[in-house]
């Protein structure tokens, strides 16, 4: 069973990719800050991270530069809310650092789950 | 009937019928001739010339002729006898000439009687009929009876020996009772003895006499008469008596009584008036100007004595032109004389204004004869306060002729007399085109003017001032919004309205267009403020968003498809959808906002760029920042230039992404470009900010050089890059007038460089200046017995980066300074405090380390002069209640 951790400080969006990605048979880790997140990364075999960006203290292109110098070629998602001014660059940034997919909050279940998909089967 | 109309007609009763001629002469002119004169001389011809007796006269008696002519203009003479050659049909015929002269109101006239000289009798003896003696007599008495003047004739001893009709008349007694008595023989008579003794005077002196007397009438009254006496002879040459014509001159005397007197009332008159005198006579050519004519022009009297010429040619118009005066024929003098104003020359050469009239005078005596006579008047004065009147109504017409506002005057009756050509030019009519009743209304729609009129007339009725806004109407009945201002004024006693007009057009379409202006920056605050606020919810709302679209989908795909709810979570998907599609909406609309150019500095965008960047790039790439300038002020859209080293650092990164390297961004203000930048960019000349982005990467392929600025070309994989970076980045700098360049080497590196024209202007964002102040390097003592004000200070310098330490009992901080000043580089103390004042410390402070800087905190400090506290070492003053923004100002400025 693939593992799967999910990085939102809002848990509503953790909550819901949690139902969603337990359903297809995913192992689902949530942390609510890119600290959890790192912490929760270090102590798990994790298979794909699902980050937002915008959060306190450790933000998600953290999140990802931290993960990128441990490991390469881990799958990594990122989303946000997207709003502000650079949101756009944010994502693409999320991307350059080397996140596979970047979605603009709220995207659509079914694309995200054939995107999850795609990256871990 | 004048008097020599009545002598000619007595004449012609009287002597046409006798068989001598006789002749009238006013002067050297006959002016009655009887039938038998005319038969002889033919002196019936009208040609004026050949009316002068001496015409006819030989020539060998003109001498004489001329002499008594001559003699006559001097006075009346005594009845003589003359011997006078006459020209008649070539030869000559010598008569017995008897003259007597007499006056006439005035005019004198010859009486001549030709009788046959006896020499000519006796020569024509033989064929004409003879003559005897008591004919003569007969024919004599006849002629001094016609004679209007008394004449009287005595023997040697004063008896009257013969009289005329007139003398009975004068004397009223009758010739009868006179004749061969003496004066005092008759008791009538009074002044007898002295009529009496002047004629046996004259008779014993045997002469001629012609003298002023007087004599008493038969009414008894006096009257002043000039009495021609002479002795005659009888015909053997014995002394027979004596002659007497008396002119009665009475009424001449008074006359000339009269004429003195009033020449004298003229005179003063003429004085009186300053009125000058002039009188031409342009037969004979000669002029008079009265003293006070010489007077008016500046001479003395009789000192100006111009030719008739000159004098007509001594006037000039307002232009100082020399005017010729009658220089048109006799016909045009009279409406040219008839009173004109004209300028002329006095005695010193300067002009003065004088009034002429005149009139043209033709005299019965010599109608042939032109005179014109008038006055002068000097009337520089009045000429001078007319002009200057004048000139004043000039100078306050051109004012409101120069006026900017239309104005115009109506009388009570609302008729429009004037309006300047601000108003002709406002309302497109004609300068007098509405100076008629009802004109002035022609402005208005009757609407408006009904309204206009009950303010005018109530303005009229109050005397007030009063203004008011009203449309009004053009000639093309175009609507002319204006404000009218209504003055009632009095002029003789009536009221006149002055209106000023303004023109509200432009200023209602300025209104309009600042409304416009003032709806546009609200709107433009509206669309920032939805901006922000988009900027700040939407985050939020995308994640609000999330559950719910997510939770929805995943209900839906949970349930049977024949389920009831399904529909039901359908609507909420739908619903939420487009919540989602709002938000986007708003995203992309606050994004067009922060395309807005504003005037910022370069380098603060870069810090910003660089604080981004540094969190995410690889430690293996370092990055180098060198802002060698900070007056680099640039007016761009801020996100378009984050977005412009956004890109290129990027690109930069990205190079150099595998093997590490050093990202070098660099800018620099020029104050011109070299001669390379100039051609490689074509730029104009001026001052530019130039920031370079360097990497030491792999570079970029020469082949590829020249399209790296194309839209979607890119050299990356897909999904890596839009191709759309540099392609933006060249489009937002070109936008802005700058120029983006690019230098690479293979495996060495590339170097792109964009020039932005340096911004004279003032940054948007002045507080730029404040965070240039780098206050970590400062320790500050801060005294204030005050804890509010002294924790705030406190609170304000840390966040600005100062060290401090804070007292807030004056003495301690005093003690303080005493050990431990040297390590400190400010003083800010509060002036007023227990202990030891605020002007101390800083005394003591600047004793101590005179470098120190000091600010003294001071409220309305009784006695502390600025001058007192400068010499006390105080560097700048804070008044209380401090403002924040103006107390770290004021320390930023304290250390620059």
């Amino acid at each position: 069973m693939s593992k799967i951790l999910i990085v939102d400080d809002d848990l509503e969006i953790s909550g819901l990719l949690l139902k969603l990605l337990s359903r297809k048979n995913y192992e689902v880790f949530i942390a609510s800050s890119g600290a959890d997140a790192i912490q929760i990364f270090n102590s798990n075999q994790i298979d794909l991270i699902v980050t937002d960006i915008v959060m306190p203290e450790i933000g998600g292109l953290e999140v990802i530069r931290i993960v990128r110098g441990i490991n390469e070629s881990l799958p990594i998602i990122a989303m946000s809310g997207g709003a502000l001014i650079n949101s756009g660059t944010y994502l693409t940034m999320a991307k350059q650092l080397g996140a596979k997919y970047a979605f603009q909050k709220p995207f659509d279940l079914n694309e995200f789950s054939l995107a999850v998909q795609s990256l871990i089967g | 009937m004048d008097i020599s109309a009545q002598l000619l007609q007595s004449y012609s009763v009287n002597f046409d019928k006798l068989i001598y001629p006789v002749i009238l002469l006013d002067g050297e002119y006959i002016i009655y001739s009887n039938r038998e004169a005319i038969r002889l001389f033919n002196c019936d011809l009208p040609e004026r010339q050949k009316n002068s007796l001496i015409y006819y006269v030989d020539d060998s008696y003109m001498d004489l002729m001329r002499n008594r002519f001559e003699n006559l203009k001097n006075g009346l003479q005594v009845p003589a006898q003359f011997t006078l050659g006459m020209k008649i049909s070539n030869s000559i015929l010598v008569f017995i000439a008897i003259s007597l002269d007499i006056s006439l109101d005035g005019i004198k006239y010859t009486h001549l009687v030709f009788y046959p000289s006896p020499e000519k009798e006796e020569m024509e003896q033989s064929t004409s009929e003879p003559k005897t003696i008591g004919a003569n007599l007969n024919f004599l008495n006849k002629l001094i009876d016609t004679i209007p003047n008394p004449i009287y004739y005595k023997n040697l001893d004063g008896v009257y020996i013969g009289c005329n009709q007139a003398f009975v008349e004068f004397m009223g007694v009758g010739k009868e009772k006179l004749l061969g008595k003496k004066p005092h023989d008759m008791p009538s008579i009074i002044l007898a003895n002295i009529y009496h003794d002047g004629d046996m005077n004259l008779i014993t002196n045997k002469k001629s006499e012609i003298y002023e007397g007087k004599a008493r009438d038969a009414k008894g009254e006096i009257r002043d008469v000039m009495y021609y006496k002479t002795v005659f002879h009888d015909s053997k040459g014995i002394l027979g008596g004596m002659v007497c014509t008396m002119i009665d001159i009475t009424r001449q005397k008074e006359a000339r009584r009269e004429l003195k007197e009033s020449e004298v009332r003229v005179k003063l008159a003429l004085e009186a008036s300053m009125l000058g005198l002039w009188d031409l006579n342009l037969s004979r050519h000669t002029i008079y100007l009265s003293p006070e004519y010489h007077i008016i022009l500046g001479y003395s009297p009789n000192e100006f004595q111009p030719k008739l010429e000159e004098w007509l040619s001594s006037f000039y118009d307002y232009n100082n032109n020399k005017i010729e005066l009658l220089s048109g024929s006799l016909h045009t003098i009279r409406e040219k004389i008839d009173e004109k104003q004209y300028k002329v020359k006095t005695k010193d050469g300067s002009f003065k204004w004088v009034l002429l009239k005149g009139k043209i005078i033709e005299q019965a005596y010599s109608k042939y004869e032109y005179r014109i006579t008038g006055t002068i008047r000097d009337i520089s004065a009045q000429k001078e306060a007319e002009l200057a009147v004048q000139e004043s109504e000039m100078r306050f017409r051109s004012v409101l002729e120069a006026s900017n506002d239309a104005i115009a005057i109506l009388l009570n009756d609302i008729t429009l007399v004037y309006w300047n050509k601000k108003a002709t030019a406002l309302f497109g009519y004609a300068q007098d085109e509405l100076f008629k009743v009802g004109g002035f209304t022609q402005l208005f729609a009757p609407d408006d003017w009904h309204k206009f009129y009950q303010i005018l007339s109530g303005a009229m009725l109050n005397s007030e001032q009063t203004t008011v806004e009203i449309s009004m109407k053009n000639a093309n009945n175009m609507i002319i919004p204006a404000l009218v201002t209504i003055t009632p004024i009095l002029i003789k006693r009536e009221v006149n309205l002055v209106l000023t007009i303004k023109d509200l057009s432009t200023e209602i379409k300025a209104m309009e267009e600042k409304k416009k202006l003032e709806e546009q920056l609200r709107h433009a605050q509206k669309m920032e403020t939805i901006g922000t606020l988009a900027g700040g919810i939407a985050h939020d709302f995308n994640n609000i968003l999330t559950p719910i679209l997510g939770y929805t989908q995943m209900a839906m795909s949970d349930l049977p498809d024949q389920s009831p709810l399904l529909e039901d979570l359908q609507h909420v998907y739908k619903a939420a959808g487009r919540a989602r599609d709002l938000v986007k909406q708003i995203l992309t609309f606050s994004r067009r906002l922060e395309t807005e150019k504003l005037v910022i500095f370069a380098h603060l965008i870069i810090n910003e760029v660089v604080g981004l960047i540094t969190a995410t790039i690889p430690t293996n790439i370092r990055i180098n920042k060198k802002i060698h300038a900070k007056n680099d002020q640039v007016f761009i859209a801020p996100t378009q230039l984050h977005q412009v080293i956004m890109n290129i650092c990027t690109n930069a990164y990205q190079a150099m992404k595998e093997d590490g390297g050093v990202l070098t961004i660099e800018l620099d203000v020029l104050d011109q470009l070299s001669i390379e930048e100039t051609s490689s960019t074509g730029l104009a000349s001026g001052q530019y900010v130039r920031m370079k982005i360097g990497d030491t990467g792999k570079g970029i392929d020469p082949s590829i050089m020249s399209r790296i600025f194309e839209p979607f070309f890119t050299t990356k994989s897909v999904g890596e890059g839009t191709g759309l970076g540099l392609s933006v980045a060249h489009g937002i700098i070109k936008d802005s007038n700058g120029s983006i360049q690019v230098k690479s080497t293979i495996n060495f590196g590339t170097e792109f460089t964009v020039y932005l024209p340096k911004s004279k202007e003032e940054t948007t964002e002045i507080k730029t200046s404040k965070s240039g102040f780098d206050a970590k390097k400062y320790k500050a003592i801060l005294v204030d017995d005050d804890n509010d004000v002294l924790s705030l200070l406190k609170k304000v310098m840390l966040s600005m980066g100062f060290y401090v330490s804070d007292f807030i009992k004056s003495e301690n901080a005093r003690q303080f300074i005493q050990k431990d000043i040297h390590s400190f580089d400010l003083l800010i103390t509060d002036q007023i405090m227990p202990d030891v004042q605020g002007i101390d410390l800083v005394k003591l402070a600047k004793e101590l380390k005179p470098g120190i800087k000091t600010i003294l905190i001071t409220g309305y400090s009784a006695g502390l002069t600025d001058e007192n506290a400068k010499k006390s070492g105080v560097d700048k003053f804070l008044l209380k209640p401090i403002i924040i923004d103006n107390f770290a100002e004021t320390l930023a400025q304290i250390f620059s």
